[in-house]
């Protein structure tokens, strides 16, 4: 028996997660909200 | 007048000067010791790795930094730790073997009266027979490794191109690795370079680690709270494998490589072979090369560093199982263990104990990963040091002491799965704390608000904006100080 899985029984992204990935405009917002995220840890890291 | 020697100039050591100049006045002195005569922003020698980047863009000259700064460079591999002195003076002082091409094997003593270790690792390629650039498998830790990386991987392309299948073999090259981020970037990486030119048919790119899971990133595994829902890490990290058609290799320790093939045995005792055309495959980390003695020329290297060679700090090291760990067991301070004036920042204290489960196949082969020593706590860390140094210079010892336990602050990750500003692909992670606390918030370990995860184009705006963000720190360009760890 092979020891290499292939995560076949893994979900997938849908069609529509997909598109979100690489659509600028939501990923522009996306940007957005993922620097206030790491702001948010950066900020919480010194104290 | 202070004395205050840093030993390395990556991310811990490199912040750690920048602050302390800034901290102290022009009468102390701050002094930096590297065998390396460039800085490298380590997150991007994976783009350096797949040709997407190239050395130059990822390192830059420490000498003329630090000579704007008024810090001084020494060119030098620390190699022997005298905190009390010898028989000829009571000063500690650190011996050094210069590697630059004027003074290049020269040794002196250098006088210290507050010492930062900030080392890093030591690339541990011996661990494992036929590991590393001088074996049969390539390596990104350093961006020359990563440049002769890219020739090979561009051979490899030009295979596929001609209609050859490839098997591309990337990951953990020895039972005790960390970085597995590393490793997971540069597999996503590859995958995408080669689907870009249009060969992906022919390519199986197979990663393989010491993780018990996928997700498990040498902390455990993390759950993510993802709009309302919580996703655990493995469940986050298969997806991905299985979208790129990416297959690995789990539990596995690598024994020994040979052209071609390597050899390895998983968690169940059984070994195995995995031939491979082309294989990435990180060393295990160990402290470097250092022996520390006491006055009268004992070698106390026993009492300073623990035996993976990291220099034992303010944490609990002693042996206990894995249901009593800790967060509390975890460093604060990162003073040293018997010696108040020397500190030990980033990647060079000794952790306690690992965060993964500890794991041991039934013929005694440790396969789990070791701690993470990401870029984000080494820099914190590295500030907190110089912060309680400056404190100790202008108020003795009432001075404030600083703290940053990994168990009290988060990290963030981006993890590229990609290069391209319209078709680029990173996952972006944040992890808190990093230390799991399962008795502050229950059995996940962690705050599922601030845990997170998500893929896409942004994330991979974002690693980009800080490789440039970090590298315009680092040169201690105007204002470098408002940009955080």
């Amino acid at each position: 028996m092979s020891n290499v899985v292939t995560f076949t029984h893994a979900q997938a992204p849908t069609k529509r997660e997909l598109s979100a990935r690489t659509n600028l405009i939501y990923q522009l917002w996306r940007f957005l909200v993922l620097n206030i995220k790491m702001l948010k840890m950066v900020a919480k890291a010194h104290h | 007048m202070a004395q205050v020697v840093i030993l390395g100039a990556g991310v811990a050591g490199h912040t750690a000067a920048l602050h302390l100049r800034r901290q102290i006045g022009k009468e102390h002195k701050v002094i930096v010791v590297s065998p390396n005569s460039k800085w490298n922003w380590i997150p991007s020698n994976i783009w350096v790795g797949v040709g997407q980047m190239t050395d130059k863009q990822v390192t830059f000259p420490l000498a003329p930094i630090y000579k704007r700064k008024n810090i001084e460079f020494h060119q030098a591999l620390a190699f022997e730790l005298h905190p009390e002195g010898n028989s000829e003076t009571s000063k500690p002082h650190v011996k050094l073997k210069y590697t630059d091409s004027t003074r290049n094997g020269e040794i002196a003593n250098l006088e210290y009266d507050f010492l930062i270790n900030a080392t890093g690792p030591k690339l541990n390629f011996g661990a494992t027979p036929g590991l590393g650039p001088d074996g049969h498998t390539w390596s990104v830790c350093t961006a020359s490794h990563a440049t002769e990386t890219a020739q090979e991987f561009e051979k490899i392309i030009q295979k596929l191109k001609s209609g050859q299948k490839q098997t591309l073999l990337i990951g953990m090259g020895h039972g005790t690795c960390t970085c597995q981020g590393a490793a997971f970037e540069y597999t996503f990486n590859v995958e995408h370079e080669i689907k870009s030119e249009g060969v992906r048919d022919l390519a199986e790119i197979i990663y393989i680690t010491n993780e018990e899971h996928l997700g498990d990133f040498g902390m455990d595994g993390m759950n993510f709270g993802i709009k309302g829902n919580t996703v655990s890490s493995e469940y986050f990290t298969e997806s991905l494998f299985q979208e790129r058609g990416v297959k690995a290799i789990m539990s596995a320790a690598i024994e020994k490589v040979e052209p071609g093939v390597v050899h390895y045995e998983l968690i169940d005792g059984t070994r195995d072979t995995q031939k491979f055309d082309f294989a990435m495959l990180l060393p295990p980390f160990r402290g470097v090369d250092m022996k520390a003695f006491d006055q009268t020329g004992i070698d106390i290297t026993e009492k300073v560093f623990a035996p993976s060679g990291f220099m034992k700090v303010d944490a609990d090291y002693s042996a206990k199982p894995y249901e009593e760990w800790k967060p509390s067991d975890w460093p604060k301070t990162y003073q040293s263990v018997g010696y108040d004036n020397i500190w030990a920042a980033g990647i060079a204290f000794a952790p306690p104990h690992q965060m993964s489960r500890p794991r041991t196949s039934p013929n005694g082969t440790v396969i789990a990963p070791a701690p993470p020593r990401t870029g984000m706590p080494s820099g914190v860390i590295g500030r907190a040091v110089s912060e309680t140094i400056a404190e100790r210079i202008k108020h003795g010892a009432n001075g404030k002491v600083h703290t940053a336990s990994m168990a009290e602050m988060g990290a963030a990750c981006i993890a590229s799965a990609g290069k391209g500003w319209f078709d680029g692909q990173a996952a972006s992670m944040t992890v808190f704390p990093i230390i799991p606390d399962r008795e502050k918030y229950g059995a996940d370990g962690r705050d599922i608000k601030e845990t997170y995860g998500e893929i896409g184009l942004s994330a991979h705006w974002m690693k980009h904006m800080l490789h440039y963000l970090f590298i315009y720190k680092a040169k201690a360009r105007p204002f470098w100080y408002l940009i955080p760890e």
